[in-house]
This record gives structure tokens, C-alpha cells and sequence, in this order.
């Protein structure tokens, strides 16, 4: 195996470092395992699991969310049931520091066994050969189509599935019942008028004018949101099917359904109803001090939140993300993340990151990684889990969650956009509201914002090899 | 350069040219006054670190917490401080040593030696004064890479240690022995390593202390670098562990408690090297 | 070599110089030199993965020609600069004025100054934003409650800008305030004697004849100053602002190093270390330029 070869070389013949990767595991002579990666993919686990399992094999799982502790009790589980693997959980900052940390330590030679990337990473991810394509891996054992199909697509590139599915949210909205109450509010999650703009801008002002809550509502200046509006609108962020029949050569940011969500957004930051509040945290703090009544957060933070209501005296219950008009809900596009093994990955080491993947992805592991966060599930099965042990009973929040995002249309706006640069075009959002909230027009920021984006698509398209 | 007096600083204004010239009492006023802004911060930071996160997160609480212990030991062992400050503390000796060593070497043979383009060879080192870290840290990321450097100690250091600054100020050192020391030297036989150990560094422990106390600070204020070179956290220097701990918070709660425990913690050591050191950082820097 | 140096080579074994040059040699041509010149090659390539690159020419350069984002990147970093080191030198002179002038203690106040010289940038970073948080800030509320001023850095570019650079005074004072104390105090007595014969105030006294006396070292000061704020500054906005609001703190390192280690557009940044190498030719020049001027005024 090229071993000594130049980095260079290294990472340009991936695909053939995989594929001799899988040969060995598969028993086969080293470099028999025939010519291209998909090859690997009739490999399935059960070979693979009979390879010499004695000798100890150390796993270094990168973890993109600070829940380090708690990810580290289900692979403590893992490692309690399996004879010589160890898994050993770091969190390493955000998503995009993960993305940038494991492409470091590749250069250097030592990635990581396994890292936790998000949807925005996919396509550079396929592009430069930076993880093992998971259906490689784990082949036959993970049927696709036991994903929910919304979760799967996201991390598909050319028809190969590249990550297995793990911590799947999209936004959810938390509202303050008691607030609500006290605004004279329909509080009840089952009545709670929040699903248009309107009714979010009548419930901020109800808030405002009949409780000690100084804002209606708040989410953090984050670009995802955005997205989600977009896609409830059924509008695509970006032209050609929002990039994924063909890299994308221009953004919507002058369209309709855009203007109608920068005018609602500056009208009620102008109203002083919407509190900007910068990082999630920043959203959390003001949800919990109740300074503001409404919060839109990732979904999975709703334990948290539900729980940190229940220790600041008030009652939550989850409402929606606003929409133009009732009868224009398309569905939120998902976030959140999936497990990767980076190139450069081989031998023992391989075999065993793939079997740790394949057994988080089992229906139990990710019914309690669901029942622990508000993470969903990428897989139904999963569901029915949580279900039998009586979760949504006690917690009907969730489930009321999980209903919103599963029962989307599926198109290519709720799909989201897909393009090599997802983390600029995110920043190029914010740099454009920013702009808003330091008083430009609602055309000039969408002008210039749609301007940035064209430019960021541009050199996007350079970079990506469809 | 006659600023007129309504332009000065807030702090001084109308009060100084108003009173009489010979009132000290104007004068340490106002220089109390001073060390009080610009110590508040740091005041308020160290008190803040004792403070639980409840009570942080009272704006008007400004009064010293029940938490000292419990954070600090957070900080030094949940949150890795300890690890990173030692590698803060290895990483800051490797580049002193070497610098000292390196320079050292390089100024006895630009001052007691004469071979062809001497003077070409002392302004390509001096040249080197127009290459700050980034205008070049792209390629040295990727030769840290190539190398096989990333993520590792000797990545972390070898850029630091050439130093144009340090062989400037030993080359000025050295060329001020006065000619009958050398000369006493040169009768004796004595050879250039016997001559830098026995003559020139006994001569020169002013300067070297002085030019450690510089290195120190500066490398242990060091951020970017280390933020580009090093991949793991657990390799990680202080200065970045900064950037660690109040990242935390983007997932929930910063507890800013711990933050300002932290930075209390990555200011000690090169405050106390500066108070140790001052006379020496003083007439180094005063003689650069 | 001059000839009082001359006396003191005393040794003349070429291969010994060799010998001691060569470690400086090689860390500097291995470090310094080599990835220097290399930048400019990388400049003319697309590089999206270290070690796969394409020939785009001088693409980058024109992209950043064109391109707004850096524009205001120069700008940004401009106004930091000239505001940073005009507001500390101020300050500084001021303050060492007033240590100049105490008759007693000076000791003591010039360890009270000076110290910030020895903190890290990143630990004025996190403790300012803290302390003048715009929500939580203990200073920012004092503020608030006395004047009324809502000191919102989080949303207004200007005062982001002005929270970064209040950040870099504060850590930039202490090594102003050691070079312009050492240079008041060599100034001899009879010249303060002979302005007070004159009537001089003391403010003018500082201005009319200190200043003009001192000047080299303040000339040495803002050129260095100049320089560090040019390039430095990084560990305060990466901690503070991140940049924004909306680019508004994007100075040029920070937009270099998200543009290399954030987005992966290594050629790209590669082209703007190139420009930055410029900048600082520039000021270097400047500096050598000024201070020959200078070097003979007032016969310091």
C-alpha cells in the first residue's frame, strides 16, 4: 500500500487507498481488491467483522457539538459490548472547525477515525476524497432506504451515500405558555396561532403590551434560519434545482418570497418585537430569562430548553416556524450532522470505525440519542422505539417536532441548497442582515446579498467537479 | 505637533492647564486615576472568576464570588488548562533556548570574524525583519504538512526561533567589548566557544536576560501560529485555549465565570516574568 | 567592516564562521526565505486541498482588485491602524508626562503602566468582552445607567470597530509609556529649568519643548506601532467580533486567515500575503526614510 508515498499523491488516489483498505479487511490479499472504490461496496459487515478481531484497536471519534459527555455514554455502551474496540469522544469545536480540523490532520498524516460533519461539508467532502464514502463501508448492512429520505438525500453526492446519519434537527419553535397566558394568547400547543408572519407579529405585540416580556420573539443571526424560510416559502435558496442538478450560477435573493421575509424580519426588528441576538447561546439566555416569548432554535435543543423553562418557572410548548400563509408551508430543510471516516483511514482501525458507525446507526442507539437531545432520528424505526417506551407521553413536544419536519413536501427547496462554498454563502446572509439591522433598506440588502452570493456561487462552481 | 488643549484626553481635560504647575497633588491625582482605568479590567476579571455563574450573570455584582477554588480547578482540569498552559510553557522554553543559542552563535561570528560578504550575510538576516509571520503562512502551513510537522512540537517552534532582532541586539552587544578583553583573549589561545562561554555571555547576562523576557512574552502571547498549526486540542497553547472555553458557550450558557478564570490564568505567567525581569526588558528594549 | 570592528575580529577560520552562521542560516532560509518566495508561487494557483493545484495566472490578483470585501478589508485596517496607534501614542505621552513630572513614586506608577505590555492580546480580548458586553458588560451598563449611551457593538459596525481598537490601546499602552518615560528622563534638568524661567505652562512645556526633544523616539514609536497594529490585532477581533458586524472589523490578516483556513482558498490567500508583503515594504521604507530625518534632531 502507498504508505511512503507524497501526501500529494495520497490524498489524489483515494479511491484506491479505500479499496485496498477494504481488501485487507475482507481478507483478501493486500491491493487484490480490484480497481475503483465501489467495488468496496459489495463488502458487507459480516465479512468484515470476521477479519483478527484480537488485536486492540483505539477510535477517535471528533465530535462537532459540546455534548461530549453524553455521546461518550453511548459509545461507552459500544465499547462495553465489543471485545477490542475502544471509542473515545473529543469535542472539537463546531462543524466547520471539525471539517477544517480533520482536512489538517490528514495533511499531517493522522486523521481522525471518525468526525461529525454537517450537510455543508458534503459536497467538498465527495469532491477532494476526504472521507471514505460510508456505503463503501459498511455496504449492504445500511439499506438507504431505512433513513427517512429526507436525511439520506442530504448527504448523497453522484448516488453514493458518504455519511451515516446521526443528530438530525431542522429549526423548532419554543414558545413561553405562561407569557402566552398572560398575554391573553391561545396558549395551548394545539390552538397556538403561530404558523404565519402575522400571526407572529400580532403575538409580539400582544406580548409586548401585555406582559413584563420586553420582546416577542428572537432567534440567533444565523444563516440556516434564513434557509428554513425559504424553503417553507418553497422557494430554492439558489438556481438549478437549489444546485443539485448542476452547480449553481445564481441565488434568489430577489425573488418574492425573499422580500417578503427581510420586510416581515425588519419590521419587527424595527418594532422592536424581534430581539437580534447574535450566537445561539445569546437566543437561549434570552428565551430563559424570559426576555423574549418565542425562540426559534435548533430542534435539538428542546430538552434543554423545556427543561431549563421548567427551572426558571415557566411552561413551554413548541409552535412553528413562520410561513407567508397557512396554505404555503412547503416543509424546513434539516440540519445537524452525520458520521464520516476520513481517507487515510485503514486496516484494523477501518474495520473498526465502520463497525462503530454501523451500530450507531441501529434504530436503538439513535432512539436514545433522540430521547436524550431533541435530535431526530434518521430512521423510523427509531420512532416507534421511543414510542414504546413511552416517550411522547411524557414529552409530546417532540413528536410534535418530529411530525412538522417528516411531513414536508418533499422538493428541491425543502431538500436545500447545495454548493462546494455552503459555509460562505451562510456568512454572506449575516453580513447581509447585519447590514439591515445597521440600517440599510430591504432592497439594498438583498441586492447586495444576492450580488455576494452570485459571487461566492461563481468561484463555487470552479471548485466543483460535477 | 501642538495639539491644543481641549483635544487631550478626556480624562485630563480642563483640569490640568487650570491649576497651579507645581501641584503634585494634580499630578499623582491623575496618574492614580490612570492605573485605576487601566487596571479595572483585569480587577474585575479576577473578581468575576471567583463568582458562581449566577452570580455573573448579575450585571451590577461586582463583589467577589463564593466559587475561587471551584473554577479555577474547572478551568485547570475539565477545561484542559493545565495541559495547555504547559505546552504554553514548553513550547515558550524550547523557543528561548534555541533563540538565545542560534543568535548567540550567529553575532560572535558577525563581530570576531572576518570572512568575504560579511555585511551581505548580516542584511540577509536583517531582510528577514520584512517577512512577518503572515506574508508567509500559507506555505509554511504547507510545509509543516509536508513535513510532517502539523500538530506536533517541533512545528509549533522551529519558525520562532531564527531571530533578526535577537542577532541585531547581540551583534550591538558584542561590537561594545571593549578591544582589550578580545585582545587579552587572542593571546591566550582561548578558541570562539571558549570565548562566547567564558568572555562574551558572562558580559552579556544584562542583555540575555532582558532578550529571554522579551522571547517569553512574546511567544507565550502567540495565538495565531499555534491556532493554525496545531490540529488537536489536546496539543493546543493557552492563547487558543482562550478561544476554547469561550466557544463553549455557543452551544449554550458561556459561563463567563470560567472564561475570566482562564485569562486570569494566561496572564500570570507573563506578568510575572515582566516584574521579575523589568530592569533587564527595560534596557533591552531601550538599547533596540 | 568599520575599524573599531575591525580590531576585534580576531579570529579569521572561514569554515569556523560558516560553522557558527549556519543555524540562523538554515532556520531562516528554511522558514523564512523559502516559504516567502513560495507564497508568491502559490499566489498563481487555485489551491482548494493542499497538494492539488491548478494554474489560474494572475486571477487572484484581479479578483482582489475587483473584489469589495477586500477593499473594505484595507479600509477597515487603515482606520484601525491610524486610530489605534494616534489614540495610544496620545495617551502614552500623556501618561508618561505625568510620571515624568512625579516627584515621588515613579517606580511604583511605571509598574502600574507598563504591565498590559506583558498581557497576551487574547486575554484583553476576552476580558473586554466581558466587560463591555453589550447585554452583560459591567462597564457597558455603568455607561448606560450614567449617560445614556447604549454601547451596542454586537449590531453597529462603527463601535465594534471602536470596542476592537479600545482593546488595542489598552495593550498597546504599557510598551509606548516604556520607551517615551526613558526617554524624558534622559532629558537633562536645566532643560525644564530654563522653560519654567520662561513662563511656559506645563502643558506647553510638554507640547513646545519635550515633544521636539523626544521626537526620534516618538518617530521610532509610531513606525513601530504603525507596523504592529498593520498586522496585528488578530487574537482581539477573532475573540471579539469575528470579524463583523457584516465585515465591519475584517481586517486584513483576519480576512486572510478565514480565506486560507476557514473557506480553503489557500492560492487566494497566498495572493493576499503577497500584497501584505508590499504594505509592509512600504512602511518599512517609511520608516527607514523618517527615521534618517530624524535621526539628527535635536542631537539624540
Amino acid at each position: 500500500m502507498e504508505t511512503n508515498g507524497s501526501r500529494r499523491r495520497f490524498l489524489k488516489s483515494t479511491g484506491v487507498v479505500a479499496t485496498a483498505g477494504l481488501g485487507v479487511l475482507a481478507g483478501c490479499s493486500a491491493l487484490g481488491g480490484g480497481g475503483d472504490a465501489d467495488g468496496a461496496a459489495d463488502l458487507d459487515v459480516g465479512t468484515l467483522g470476521n477479519g483478527e478481531a484480537s488485536e486492540e484497536v483505539e477510535i477517535d471519534f471528533w465530535l462537532a457539538i459540546g455534548a461530549e459527555d453524553l455521546v461518550q455514554g453511548i459509545a461507552d455502551e459500544f465499547n462495553n459490548q465489543s471485545d477490542n474496540i475502544t471509542v473515545s469522544v473529543s469535542a472539537e469545536g463546531d462543524y466547520t472547525e471539525v471539517w477544517n480540523q480533520t482536512q489538517q490532520a490528514q495533511t499531517a498524516g493522522d486523521p481522525p477515525d471518525i468526525v461529525h460533519l454537517n450537510a455543508v461539508s458534503t459536497l467538498p467532502a465527495w469532491a477532494e476524497d476526504v472521507v471514505i464514502p460510508a456505503e463503501d463501508l459498511v455496504g449492504t448492512e445500511v439499506d438507504r432506504s431505512s433513513f427517512v429520505d429526507a436525511v439520506s438525500g442530504y448527504y448523497v453526492v453522484d448516488d453514493t451515500l458518504l455519511g451515516l446519519p446521526f443528530g438530525v434537527s431542522s429549526v423548532a419553535c419554543s414558545y413561553n405558555r405562561t407569557a402566552f397566558e398572560e398575554a391573553g394568547l391561545a396558549a395551548h400547543p394545539d390552538d397556538v396561532e403561530l404558523a404565519t408572519m402575522d400571526d407572529w407579529m400580532q403575538a409580539s405585540e400582544a406580548v409586548v403590551s401585555e406582559t413584563d416580556l420586553e420582546y416577542g420573539v428572537t432567534w440567533p443571526e444565523i444563516g440556516w434560519f434564513y434557509e428554513t424560510y425559504f424553503s417553507l416559502l418553497g422557494q430554492n435558496v439558489i438556481n438549478n434545482d437549489n444546485g443539485r442538478s448542476a452547480p449553481a450560477t445564481e441565488s434568489y435573493f430577489d425573488s418574492q418570497a425573499a422580500r417578503r421575509v427581510y420586510e416581515w424580519n425588519k419590521e419587527m426588528y424595527d418594532q422592536e418585537y424581534y430581539q437580534l441576538t447574535q450566537e445561539w447561546s445569546d437566543a437561549r439566555q434570552s428565551f430563559l430569562n424570559q426576555q423574549a416569548a418565542v425562540q426559534l432554535d435548533s430542534s435539538a435543543a428542546l430538552a434543554a430548553l423545556s427543561d431549563g423553562a421548567a427551572e426558571a418557572g415557566f411552561k413551554t410548548g413548541v409552535g412553528q416556524v413562520p410561513s407567508y400563509s397557512t396554505d404555503s408551508r412547503d416543509g424546513k430543510i434539516i440540519g445537524g450532522g452525520a458520521l464520516f471516516v476520513p481517507t487515510g483511514i485503514e486496516g484494523a482501525e477501518l474495520e473498526a470505525a465502520a463497525e462503530f458507525m454501523l451500530w450507531m446507526a441501529q434504530p436503538e442507539q439513535q432512539a436514545q440519542w433522540h430521547m436524550s437531545t431533541g435530535y431526530y432520528p434518521a430512521r423510523p424505526d427509531a420512532v416507534e422505539i421511543a414510542e414504546e417506551q413511552g416517550f411522547y407521553e411524557e414529552s409530546p413536544q417532540f413528536r410534535r417536532a418530529y411530525e412538522q419536519f417528516t411531513g414536508r413536501a418533499e422538493t428541491t427547496a425543502t431538500a436545500g441548497a447545495f454548493t462546494y462554498d455552503h459555509g460562505e454563502l451562510r456568512s454572506e446572509i449575516v453580513n447581509g442582515l447585519d447590514r439591515m439591522y445597521g440600517g440599510s433598506s430591504v432592497d439594498e440588502v438583498l441586492s447586495s446579498t444576492k450580488s455576494n452570493i452570485d459571487e461566492v456561487l461563481e468561484r463555487a462552481s470552479s471548485a466543483d467537479p460535477r | 505637533m501642538s495639539v491644543p488643549p481641549e483635544r487631550l484626553g478626556t480624562r485630563l481635560r480642563g483640569v490640568l492647564p487650570s491649576l497651579p504647575s507645581r501641584d503634585g497633588l494634580v499630578v499623582h491625582g491623575s496618574l492614580w486615576l490612570t492605573l485605576v482605568v487601566i487596571l479595572a479590567p483585569v480587577v474585575l476579571a479576577a473578581i468575576f472568576s471567583t463568582q458562581s455563574t449566577t452570580q455573573v450573570y448579575q450585571i451590577t455584582n461586582i463583589l467577589p464570588g463564593t466559587q475561587l477554588v471551584e473554577n479555577y480547578t474547572t478551568v485547570l482540569f475539565e477545561y484542559n488548562f493545565l495541559q495547555f498552559m504547559t505546552n504554553s510553557l514548553v513550547m515558550t522554553t524550547v523557543v528561548i533556548v534555541g533563540k538565545l543559542s542560534v543568535s548567540l552563535l550567529a553575532a560572535t561570528a558577525l563581530v570576531y570574524y572576518r570572512f568575504p560578504y560579511q555585511n551581505l550575510v548580516f542584511y540577509v538576516i536583517l531582510f528577514t525583519l520584512l517577512m512577518p509571520l503572515p506574508v508567509r503562512i500559507v506555505p509554511l502551513y504547507q510545509l509543516m504538512a509536508e513535513i510532517g510537522w502539523l500538530n506536533t512540537f517541533a512545528g509549533l517552534t522551529s519558525p520562532f526561533i531564527a531571530s533578526a532582532t535577537a542577532v541585531f541586539l547581540f551583534r550591538q552587544r558584542f561590537r561594545s567589548v571593549p578591544a582589550a578583553v578580545v585582545e587579552t583573549a587572542r593571546l591566550d589561545g582561548v578558541g570562539p566557544l571558549r570565548f562566547l562561554v567564558y568572555v562574551l555571555i558572562p558580559m552579556s547576562k544584562g542583555m540575555i536576560a532582558g532578550v529571554s523576557a522579551v522571547m517569553f512574552i512574546a511567544t507565550w502571547n502567540a495565538y495565531l501560529w499555534p491556532l493554525v498549526v496545531i490540529v488537536e486540542r489536546a496539543n493546543q497553547v493557552a492563547q487558543v485555549g482562550l478561544r476554547y472555553i469561550q466557544g463553549v458557550g455557543s452551544e449554550g450558557l458561556i459561563e463567563w465565570n470560567l472564561v475570566m478564570a482562564a485569562g486570569v490564568l494566561v496572564l500570570v505567567p507573563p506578568l510575572l516574568v515582566l516584574l521579575v525581569a523589568r530592569k533587564y526588558l527595560l534596557s533591552t528594549l531601550a538599547s533596540g | 567592516m568599520s575599524g573599531a570592528n575591525g580590531r576585534l575580529q580576531v579570529f579569521t577560520s572561514k569554515w569556523q564562521a560558516a560553522l557558527l552562521l549556519l543555524p540562523t542560516l538554515a532556520l531562516i532560509t528554511v522558514f523564512l526565505y523559502y516559504p516567502f518566495l513560495e507564497t508568491v508561487q502559490l499566489s498563481f494557483y487555485r489551491i482548494r486541498v493542499l497538494g492539488n493545484q491548478q494554474w489560474v495566472g494572475l486571477e487572484h490578483y484581479a479578483r482582489l482588485l475587483e473584489s469589495e470585501t477586500y477593499r473594505n478589508s484595507l479600509v477597515v485596517t487603515v482606520i484601525f491602524t491610524v486610530v489605534t496607534v494616534t489614540v495610544s501614542l496620545l495617551l502614552s505621552l500623556l501618561v508618561s508626562f505625568l510620571v515624568h513630572e512625579a516627584d515621588s513614586l515613579s517606580d511604583f506608577y511605571l509598574i502600574g503602566l507598563i504591565w498590559p505590555y506583558a498581557m497576551p492580546l487574547a486575554v484583553a480580548g476576552v476580558v473586554l468582552d466581558f466587560i463591555i458586553n453589550p447585554q452583560l458588560g459591567v462597564l457597558t451598563y455603568a455607561l448606560e445607567a450614567a449617560v445614556g449611551f447604549e454601547f451596542n457593538w454586537n449590531t453597529d459596525g462603527t463601535l465594534a470597530l471602536a470596542a476592537v481598537i479600545l482593546a488595542a490601546v489598552w495593550q498597546g499602552l504599557g510598551y509606548s509609556i516604556i520607551f517615551m518615560t526613558a526617554a524624558l528622563s534622559q532629558l537633562p534638568d536645566s532643560v525644564t529649568e530654563a522653560a519654567e524661567l520662561d513662563g511656559v505652562s506645563r502643558l506647553g512645556r510638554l507640547f513646545r519643548v519635550y515633544v521636539p526633544l523626544i521626537s526620534p523616539v516618538l518617530v521610532f514609536l509610531v513606525v513601530l506601532q504603525t507596523i504592529g497594529a498593520f498586522f496585528g490585532g488578530f487574537a482581539l477581533i477573532d475573540l471579539m467580533t469575528g470579524g463583523g458586524p457584516s465585515n465591519a472589523t475584517n481586517v486584513l490578516m483576519f480576512n486572510l486567515y478565514e480565506d486560507a483556513f476557514t473557506n480553503s482558498r489557500f492560492g487566494y490567500a497566498a495572493a493576499q500575503s503577497v500584497l501584505l508583503f508590499g504594505f509592509v515594504a512600504v512602511l518599512m521604507y517609511v520608516q527607514l526614510r523618517v527615521t534618517d530625518r530624524y535621526a539628527y534632531y535635536g542631537g539624540a
